[in-house]
C-alpha cells in the first residue's frame, strides 16, 4: 500500500521524541528550563537595547551622596 | 436593497433568521428524502432537486428579518449617541494633553535618574504638606538609591519609635524600613494648616486620577490667571486642569525652585516632570517587571498558541478528513 514516507527534519524529530514517553517528558522539562532561561536572556537584551541610560545602574550620580560625607 | 447594519440588534436578527431558514431547511430535507426512490447512484441529486424547490420560500421569510434587523440598528444608534462623552469642563476640569513620557509603551522602562530628581522635589517641596504613606525608605534601594544612600537619607528624619524595656516611648533616627514621614498628625490638622483643604496622600496619585501622570504635570504647571470674568475667592487659586477651576494648593513649582544634587538646571518644567516620574513609579513600582514578564509571557504564549493548533488539526485531521456517504434505502 503506502510506502514509507520520506521524513522532513520535522516529522523524524517528532517521531524520535513521541516514541517513548520517558523521552518525551524528558524533552519537556529540559525545554523548559532550557527555553526560559534562553527566553529571558533574549528580552532581556531586547529591553536593555531599547532602554538605554535609564537603568537604575546608569544613574550618574550614583553613590555620590554617600561619597560626599 | 437593505443596507449593511451593524447593530447588535441587527446581527441577533440576522443570527435568528439565519437559524429560522436553516430549521426550515432540514424540514425540506426530510420532506425530499422520504419522497426519494430506487436507485443509489441518482439518490443525492434527486435529493437536492426536492430540496431546493421545497426550500425556495425562504427569500420571503427573511425579508421580515432585515425590516426588524433595521429598526433594531435605528434603536440602537439612537440610544448611542445620547451617551456621548461631552466632556464638561466644569464637571471634569480642561482636559489634560497627552506628553511624551519615555516610560510609555510595552518596552520602556522608567527613567531612573529621573525618579531620583523626583524624589528630590518632593522631600523639598511636595512633602511640607503632602503625606505618601505607602512609600518606605527601602522601596528606594535598587530604584533611585543605592542601600548606603538610602540609609543616610532614612537618617535625617525622627521616628516615634514602641516602649523600650522601661516602658517610655522614645525617638530615634530613621531607618530603610520606616515610611515617609506625615508632615500633619492627622486629616484634621492637615485641613486646620491648609484652609480647610486636604492635600491627598500622594502614594496613588498617579493611578487614583484620570489619566493620573499627565493631569498631575498639566496640574503643577497650569497655574495661570483667571480668564475675564471668573474669580476665585480669597485663599483659592486658579487652575483650569482642577474639577471647578478652584484649587487651594498655590503654585509651587517655580524655576529655580530647588537645586538637583547632580547639577541639572531646575526649571520648572523639569521639577515637574521628574516629580510626575517619581509619583507614576510610587503607584506603579512593578511596571518595569510587569512589562519585561508581559513580553515573556506573551511571546511564549504565541509559540503555544501555533503547538495547541497544530495538535488540534493533528488529531481532527481523520475526522475533518472522512467522507459520508448517504446510502438511503426504502
Amino acid at each position: 500500500m503506502d510506502q514509507r514516507r520520506r521524513g522532513g527534519f520535522l516529522d523524524t524529530t517528532v517521531r524520535l521524541l513521541t516514541r517513548r514517553n520517558s523521552v518525551y517528558i524528558a524533552f519537556i522539562l529540559t525545554g523548559a528550563l532550557v527555553g526560559e532561561r534562553v527566553i529571558d536572556y533574549g528580552i532581556n537584551k531586547l529591553w536593555e537595547s531599547r532602554n538605554v541610560g535609564k537603568r537604575f545602574e546608569d544613574i550618574p550620580s550614583l553613590g555620590k551622596k554617600v561619597a560626599e560625607e | 436593497m437593505a443596507t449593511r447594519v451593524r447593530s447588535t440588534t441587527g446581527v441577533v436578527a440576522r443570527r435568528l433568521s439565519r437559524v429560522v431558514v436553516f430549521m426550515q431547511e432540514k424540514q425540506a430535507l426530510r420532506t425530499c428524502t422520504t419522497q426519494s426512490t430506487t436507485h443509489h447512484g441518482l439518490e443525492l441529486l434527486q435529493v437536492m432537486k426536492c430540496w431546493q424547490q421545497e426550500a425556495g420560500y425562504k427569500k420571503i421569510a427573511g425579508r421580515g428579518f432585515r425590516l426588524l434587523a433595521l429598526l433594531g440598528a435605528g434603536a440602537t444608534g439612537m440610544l448611542g449617541l445620547s451617551g456621548l462623552a461631552y466632556a464638561d469642563e466644569a464637571e471634569h476640569g480642561l482636559q489634560s494633553p497627552s506628553y511624551p513620557w519615555t516610560h510609555n509603551g510595552i518596552f520602556s522602562s522608567y527613567d531612573h535618574t529621573s525618579i531620583r530628581r523626583g524624589h528630590q522635589v518632593f522631600k523639598q517641596v511636595c512633602a511640607a504638606c503632602h503625606s505618601m504613606n505607602l512609600i518606605a525608605y527601602r522601596d528606594l534601594i535598587g530604584v533611585a538609591y543605592t542601600e548606603d544612600e538610602v540609609k543616610e537619607i532614612a537618617a535625617e528624619i525622627e521616628v516615634q519609635d514602641g516602649p523600650n524595656d522601661e516602658g517610655e516611648m522614645f525617638s530615634r533616627p530613621g531607618k530603610p524600613s520606616d515610611y515617609f514621614p506625615a508632615p500633619y498628625a492627622n486629616e484634621q490638622a492637615a485641613r486646620f494648616s491648609n484652609g480647610g483643604a486636604y492635600p491627598p496622600d500622594l502614594s496613588l496619585i498617579c493611578k487614583a486620577r484620570h489619566n493620573g501622570q499627565n493631569y498631575v504635570f498639566a496640574l503643577l504647571t497650569g497655574y495661570r490667571e483667571p480668564p475675564a470674568g471668573v474669580s476665585v475667592r480669597e485663599g483659592l487659586y486658579y487652575n483650569p486642569y482642577f474639577p471647578g477651576g478652584a484649587i487651594a494648593m498655590p503654585k509651587v513649582i517655580n524655576d529655580g525652585g530647588i537645586e538637583f544634587e547632580d547639577g541639572t538646571p531646575a526649571s520648572a518644567s523639569q521639577m515637574a516632570k521628574d516629580v510626575v516620574s517619581f509619583l507614576t513609579w510610587a503607584a506603579e513600582p512593578e511596571a518595569d517587571e510587569r512589562k519585561l514578564i508581559g513580553a515573556k509571557w506573551i511571546f511564549v504564549g504565541c509559540l503555544l498558541l501555533f503547538q495547541v493548533g497544530h495538535y488540534k488539526r493533528w488529531k481532527w485531521a481523520p475526522i475533518k478528513s472522512r467522507k459520508l456517504v448517504l446510502d438511503v434505502v426504502n
